[in-house]
């Protein structure tokens, strides 16, 4: 049975919500921004229930007739089910998961419960809980060891795509912890494959080196003349470079 | 057997009516526990108004047809009696609730218990509301036939007439002596009353649309909504 993990209030009363419903034949709806875990969430609380995705359903008739031989049903991105707003669910217990293009008053109508999954960026608690995670799922599958959760910027993570942008911005993390040199080499061996990318010039691609070299360089010499004389390299021509890549 | 014997007073107190016995000043000499419940209500002194004005002419007893609606309370008739100077007393008799909106559709119902109903669309609206509410029911309510879908989106949609309020007392209860009559079978009531500072009204058309679809009677007032929902079983 698939897990939901949450430290998230608003998430858990949407849980305590749903879980009454087990014995209750009433339609019962979760919208929200994608990758929020609303369909993880339906497949944990009711792992039993026939569902079926929206998008795989050509006439709303077939979902009516399904629902003559079975009293409940899982709908999966019920925005995406055609002529959704003349679907009859009787006396059945529908459960359902939609992004937020949903029209709220197209289902006003037809769901007894309308519950809204908040977005990671409303529910901070759970950003740290999935990070773990993210983490330690990531170092099982890439058989990582040297990775400390404790050194990830809670603040500093991609959630721009909710638990989607988080996990790959963890796994990126745990992968480029544990790079050597080696491994970077290679990265950019595949990357320079592409003519299109060699044809950019010199400059253009040497900046994917000196760029981060720079700002890494400054953040811990805080000093130009200190970093210039670390890197062996002319003030002036540190100076230059930091201008033409507008560094901070 | 002796009429003497017989203890009257009992059969009174559990009758549903309101009964009132006045004395000739106006005081109260007795009144039952459904006009208990009417005095929360109305003013006595507007009762023995109502008593003196519809008494028979002479020692006796007069039922007259006189609509009265007291907050959700409605009754059609009044009977006044007394037998010497000394009292007088009232009796109203409660209005039947006729619902002929929709046909009684026992296919699409359910044996449900309310206080479930009610915890579901309670937790949802706690997650969005933020002040405090309060919940008087009887846990041992029995269980009745509705349509479930329909009265869980009446809920949500008669709690939310109350999302921005900073109080809310709901209560559940059988009513008492009300009854509310659907192809002309009279159905017990039950009676949810939700009581606020602040209500929203622009559901008041979607609430009542809905109540009309399962043959409940909404009671719309400024900062109060009582639905009476009828005990099918």
């Amino acid at each position: 049975m698939q897990q939901f993990l949450t430290n998230s209030d608003r998430v858990k009363d949407i849980i305590r919500g749903l879980s009454l419903t087990n014995s209750l034949f009433v339609s019962s709806i979760i919208i929200g921004e994608a990758h929020t875990g609303k369909k993880t969430l339906i497949k944990h609380l009711f792992p039993n229930i026939t569902s079926i995705e929206g998008k795989d359903i050509q006439n709303i008739t077939d979902i009516q007739k399904l629902l003559k031989d079975i009293d409940e049903l899982i709908i999966f991105d019920f925005h995406k089910l055609p002529h959704k707003d003349k679907l009859d669910f009787g006396n059945k217990r529908i459960i359902a998961t939609a992004e937020n293009s949903l029209k709220i008053n197209s289902i006003d109508e037809q769901f007894a419960f309308i519950y809204h999954m908040p977005p990671l960026s409303q529910r901070k608690e759970d950003i740290k809980l999935y990070c773990e995670i993210f983490a330690k799922e990531a170092k099982e599958k890439m058989a990582y060891e040297d990775f400390d959760t404790n050194n990830i910027d809670y603040n500093d993570v991609d959630i721009s795509d909710n638990i989607k942008s988080l996990r790959a911005d963890i796994y990126k993390k745990v992968f480029s912890t544990n790079l050597n040199k080696e491994d970077i080499i290679n990265i950019l061996r595949e990357y320079f494959e592409d003519e299109n990318i060699i044809q950019q010039g010199y400059k253009e691609n040497i900046s994917i080196v000196e760029i981060p070299l720079i700002e890494i360089g400054m953040k811990i010499f805080n000093s130009q003349l200190q970093l210039s004389k670390a890197l062996g390299i002319n003030r002036n021509t540190l100076r230059k470079k930091i201008n033409e890549y507008s560094i901070d | 057997m002796s009429t003497q014997s017989i203890d009257f007073k009992c059969m009174i107190e559990a009758d549903s009516s309101p009964i009132v016995v006045f004395d000739a000043k106006g005081h109260i000499l007795y009144l039952n526990s459904a006009a208990e419940i009417l005095l929360g209500y109305v003013d006595k002194s507007e009762l023995f108004t109502l008593a003196t004005r519809y008494a028979p002419n002479t020692f006796g007893s007069k039922t007259t047809p006189v609509p009265l609606q007291y907050s959700h309370l409605s009754f059609y008739a009044v009977n006044v009696c007394y037998d010497c100077e000394n009292w007088i007393s009232i009796r109203l008799y409660f209005k039947p609730i006729n619902t002929d909106n929709h046909k009684l559709d026992r296919d699409s119902f359910i044996s449900t218990d309310i206080n479930l109903l009610l915890d579901v669309a309670l937790a949802m609206f706690k997650s969005e509301y933020g002040g405090k509410i309060k919940l008087m029911t009887d846990r041992d309510m029995p269980k009745f036939k509705v349509h479930q879908n329909n009265l869980s989106k009446l809920f949500r949609k008669v709690l939310n007439s109350f999302i921005n309020s900073e109080i809310l007392e709901i209560s559940v209860a059988m009513g008492i002596g009300e009854i509310i009559i659907i192809d002309d079978e009279r159905f017990q009531v039950i009676r949810l009353k939700f009581i606020s500072d602040k209500r929203d009204i622009s559901s008041d058309s979607d609430i009542e649309k809905l109540c009309s679809l399962m043959n409940i009677v909404p009671i719309f007032e400024k900062n109060r909504l009582v639905i009476d929902i009828p005990f099918i079983r």
